[in-house]
């Protein structure tokens, strides 16, 4: 899986959010490494669509919070597994390459 | 910007995410983020690839497909390098027209961001295009904005136009907290500020209605860059007390990085208190945000329709009523406007010099591409489809504009970043940089240009039978050579520009140095002047601040390397004086004159002495005047001779307009012009009264005043000593504004001096453009008629006749653009004078000069081609030709 569709499925984790608050979220999870222009990101949102990760969420905020040119999108079914699946993955890789001694920067310290 | 490019995604995608990509925008302006064009056009030409891979049925690229794309790339990466080999064996061609392109491209890319991030980037706002500002104006007396009064700004609150209205003032304020006083420029504005701009504190909250009320608590919000300074960027800073001119004020909130309003550098912003209570004093500026409905015509009528309110509120008396106007306008066109007009009509000046260097650049393939028909024709024999040779021919054109723009950008980087230094008050300079957006168009408009005008000597190569070429012979066959009508005309138009432009650099240069040897009345080497402000909470009286003032004074004059120090309320070129009117003792006022205006300016008795005015006649004050003593005023010398052209100005007596009962001054000196508000316009006629005997009446010293120093040196070496001086004396004042005179007369001049080095660039740079087109020219008639020179030369012509002949045609164009030119520059003339000083537009000198100059290097580049064209061996020639 491709990390920014990746990205996307995890900063959707815990609710619905819209294409801002997304990038706001990426940004945070990322420790600010990972900077998600719009182009970019309705490209990788629109191919989640198409595979059936994510879909366009009906419930929304309060009107009054909310402008309602936004669009929120949620985790589907699937995409909440495939998620856990490709999270599980990526552990054990980081698992492996850490029992063969790799450690980048941050492993040393 | 965005709407447009969002534009250009396929339908299906725009349909699905255009407005939510646009609405990500305005979330991110709202954030004070920008988003990066750049990126966006990225996914533009990415959506379009995967649409492309959607109608082909979602197949991934094939064997079949992949191999065609490496060929294609192959292809093209040997054209690079072929091009490349080309370009490194012809470094003459290399070398003169990629810095053409280069200067051309940077003059461009650096004007065109600094037009991008002023003009045309909104104000860091949301939804900044709502904002306006609104203003009195008395046209003709006063054409500048006029304040506005409390009993304005609550009438305008209640107004249906606006969705929310502040009204502000600004401040200078010492800062007193913690160990050294720091002057902060602050705001006192009421509680919907905020609201209005849609900005709110990045920390902590804006201003509670009941902080916004009459004996409110003192409340403020301070700016990021004070948070970081003076509070180390501490969440805790909330709640602190921050102490303005002694008086401590709570902080509540902390506003965003890079948030500055109503200018950049505000620090401080703490309620106007205002509540519902209205009041008279023109002191309030007034920014509001309009409702989403309202149209450029609501307001203009709106603004009509408050006119007439306000002169009858007002009772303004109906021969003024026709001068009195309510202005309304947009906070970008209140920020940017004065700018706009001078920006845009130097971009596109420098557009104008792009193209005709781009133009220039392809005359030159062209010629070059002539004296190639042989390699094309060998080329294309051997296999060579035309496509594959017009694309060669392409790839290098593009490859030279590209490292022209490359260049060019490394030049535009540069330009900007001696910005700075070039000293001109550019609204909005820190937004000034190189976008993504700037070095994106730059780089793909300098591709266009290469292959635009690489298209017209391509499709020139395609044009002819090559094979003919190469049964016919070499590049002197015939039916190649020719003359080309446009490239003769390009050559007159660019030494007419030269022409204009050397013409123009000229005058701008000698008006220059005229400005510079403008006696200015007071000597500025050596002075350091600082600002002090004295606050009513520490400085209640008039007496208190003489006091400080003396104290101040004797402190300073006795450190060493200090060898006169004043006060004064407004130093010249760099803080307005007091404008007043005077009146004449026992003079009939004509009637209809219009009031005499002065400069009124209340120095202390070493003022003279440390500006190094001249004293004309009579006396400068000394000590001995005093409060005490008789009111005595020195006088500006064209102000003493229009009113007493015998020179009896001393001891008349004069009085300003507002004392009552009359005050009147006996004046004891006169001291020549001083330049005070500019240096191009005449002198302001100035009045100088001791402030001690100013003080002891209503007009006293006011709050901010002067403090200037001349010392032995520069004066900057004082900075450290002064300042500790004057803290020693009260350790609460602050030097503010601290600048060496002789800055500031330079600032005075950096417009001037701007100009004369920006066109003398361009100057330069149209003049490096006709010796290229002159030296393509001659080259080009020589390279055609090498045979026939050859033939000459062997029946034994003289180099002299030859050289007459291949430059006839050069000379006849060069001419034509001097005269072209002369008369382009006389019809400038009148345009020009206005920027001119001491020198008119028609100077003969600088006329004769410029075009003997240009002559000059005309020649010197219809020489260097011709003088080969005489050294032609007659025998090598006519082989050559087979």
């Amino acid at each position: 899986m491709k990390p920014t569709p990746y990205l996307i499925l995890l900063a959707l984790a815990e609710g619905s959010r819209h294409g801002y608050a997304l990038m706001k979220e990426i940004d945070r999870l990322t420790d600010h490494k990972v900077r998600l222009n719009p182009g970019p990101l309705y490209r990788a949102l629109d191919s989640c669509v198409e595979l059936g990760l994510i879909e366009i969420a009906d419930e929304r905020p309060e009107p009054v919070l909310d402008d309602e040119r936004r669009v929120y999108y949620r985790l589907t079914r699937v995409g909440r597994s495939v998620l856990g699946a490709e999270t599980d993955r990526l552990g054990r890789l980081v698992a492996g390459a850490r029992r063969l001694g790799v450690a980048g920067r941050e492993g040393t310290r | 910007m965005q709407r447009a490019i969002v534009a250009l995604f396929p339908p299906r995608f725009r349909k699905l995410y255009g407005g939510q990509i646009l609405q990500f925008a305005r979330d991110a302006r709202a954030d004070g983020r920008s988003t990066s064009f750049v990126s966006l056009l990225g996914a533009v030409v990415a959506a379009w690839a995967a649409e492309a891979r959607r109608l082909v049925g979602g197949r991934r690229p094939g064997l079949e497909h992949r191999a065609a794309r490496s060929r294609w790339f192959a292809t093209s990466v040997q054209d690079v390098r072929g091009a490349a080999r080309y370009l490194r064996r012809q470094p003459l061609l290399a070398l003169l027209v990629a810095p053409t392109l280069a200067l051309a491209i940077g003059a461009a890319a650096g004007t065109g961001a600094v037009v991008e991030s002023v003009l045309l980037r909104p104000l860091p706002f949301p939804d900044s295009d709502r904002l306006v500002m609104v203003w009195d104006q008395f046209r003709g007396i006063n054409d500048d904005e006029v304040e506005l009064t409390a009993d304005q700004y609550q009438t305008y609150r209640q107004d249906p136009l606006f969705e929310a209205v502040a009204a502000y003032r600004r401040y200078n304020w010492n800062l007193t907290t913690g160990a050294d006083p720091e002057p902060v420029t602050g705001v006192s504005a009421t509680g919907s500020l905020f609201g209005v701009l849609r900005r709110a504190p990045a920390l902590g909250r804006g201003f509670s209605p009941s902080e916004d009320l009459p004996g409110g608590p003192r409340v403020a919000v301070i700016s990021d860059g004070l948070w970081s300074r003076r509070f180390g960027g501490r969440a805790s800073a909330l709640g602190e007390s921050v102490a303005l001119d002694g008086e401590p004020y709570t902080i509540v909130g902390v506003m965003p990085r890079g948030f500055g309003f109503p200018a950049e550098g505000v620090d401080v912003w703490v309620p106007a208190r205002l509540g519902d209570t209205g009041g008279s004093q023109r002191i309030f500026e007034i920014v509001a945000r309009l409702r989403d409905d309202v149209t450029s015509a609501d307001t203009a009528s709106w603004a009509s329709r408050m006119t007439g309110h306000f002169v009858d509120a007002f009772g303004i008396p109906a021969d003024y009523a026709a001068m009195y106007a309510v202005r309304i306008v947009s906070l970008h066109e209140q920020v940017v406007g004065r700018v706009r007009p001078a920006l845009l009509a130097f971009f596109g000046s420098v557009c104008l010099l792009l193209l005709i260097a781009a133009a220039n650049v392809a005359g030159l393939t062209v010629l070059r591409n002539d004296a190639r028909r042989h390699e094309f024709a060998v080329r294309a024999s051997m296999g060579a489809g035309r496509a594959r040779i017009v694309r060669q021919v392409l790839t290098e054109n593009t490859l030279l504009s590209v490292v022209g723009g490359v260049l060019g950008l490394g030049l535009a980087w540069l330009l900007l970043h001696v910005l700075p230094a070039l000293d001109v008050s550019l609204p909005r300079a820190t937004d000034v940089g190189l976008s993504a957006t700037t070095i994106v168009v730059t780089v793909l408009g300098s591709a266009v240009i290469g292959a635009m005008f690489g298209a017209v000597p391509a499709w020139r190569v395609t044009g002819c039978d090559l094979r003919g070429v190469l049964t016919e012979g070499g590049p002197a066959g015939r039916g190649t050579g020719g003359q080309r009508p446009y490239r003769g005309l390009l050559v007159v138009v660019e030494i007419a520009l030269a022409t204009v432009l050397l013409v123009g650099a000229g005058l701008l240069v000698r008006s220059f140095i005229n400005l510079q040897q403008v006696d200015l009345g007071f000597r500025p080497d050596g002075v350091l002047a600082a600002d002090l402000y004295l606050p009513a909470s520490r400085f209640p009286t008039g007496d208190d601040r003489v006091r400080f003032v003396d104290e101040a004074l004797r402190a300073v004059v006795a450190l060493p390397g200090v060898e006169s120090a004043a006060i004064v309320s407004g130093l010249p070129l760099r803080s307005p004086g007091q404008r007043d009117s005077l009146t004449i003792e026992h003079r009939q006022k004509p009637a209809g004159e219009p009031p005499i205006h002065v400069e009124l300016q209340l120095v202390s008795a070493g003022y003279f002495t440390t500006l190094a005015h001249d004293l004309r006649s009579g006396r400068l004050f000394t000590s001995n005047d005093t409060a005490a003593t008789e009111p005595v005023a020195i006088v500006t010398e064209t102000l003493a001779r229009r009113f007493w052209p015998d020179g009896a100005a001393m001891g008349r007596r004069v009085a300003l307009a507002g004392t009552r009962p009359r005050r009147w001054l006996t004046i004891v000196g006169v001291v020549g012009d001083v330049r005070a508000q500019n240096v191009a316009g005449p002198p302001a006629d100035a009045l100088f009264v001791p402030y001690v005997q100013a003080a002891s009446s209503e007009r006293s010293l006011p709050r901010r005043i002067t403090l200037a120093v001349r010392g032995a040196g520069s004066g900057g070496d004082l900075v450290g000593i002064v300042s500790r001086a004057i803290r020693g004396v009260d350790s609460g004042t602050a030097l503010a504004d601290v600048a060496l005179m002789r800055a500031v007369v330079d600032h005075a001049l950096a417009r001037p001096r701007l100009a004369s080095w920006l066109v003398g660039a361009f100057a330069a740079v149209a003049v490096l453009l006709s010796a290229l087109g002159v030296y393509g020219v001659v080259s080009h008639t020589a390279a055609t008629r090498t045979r026939e020179i050859g033939i000459r030369v062997a029946l034994g012509a003289r180099p002299r006749s030859v050289l007459r002949a291949v430059t006839a045609r050069a000379a006849w164009l060069g001419a034509s653009g001097l005269v072209l030119g002369v008369v382009a520059g006389a019809a400038a003339g009148p345009v020009l004078s206005r920027f001119l000083f001491g020198i008119s537009a028609f100077d003969g000198t600088t006329l004769v000069v410029a075009t003997a100059a240009l002559m000059g290097v005309v020649a010197l580049a219809a020489f260097v081609p011709a003088r080969r064209a005489c050294r032609i061996d007659p025998v090598r020639a006519m082989r050559h030709d087979g």
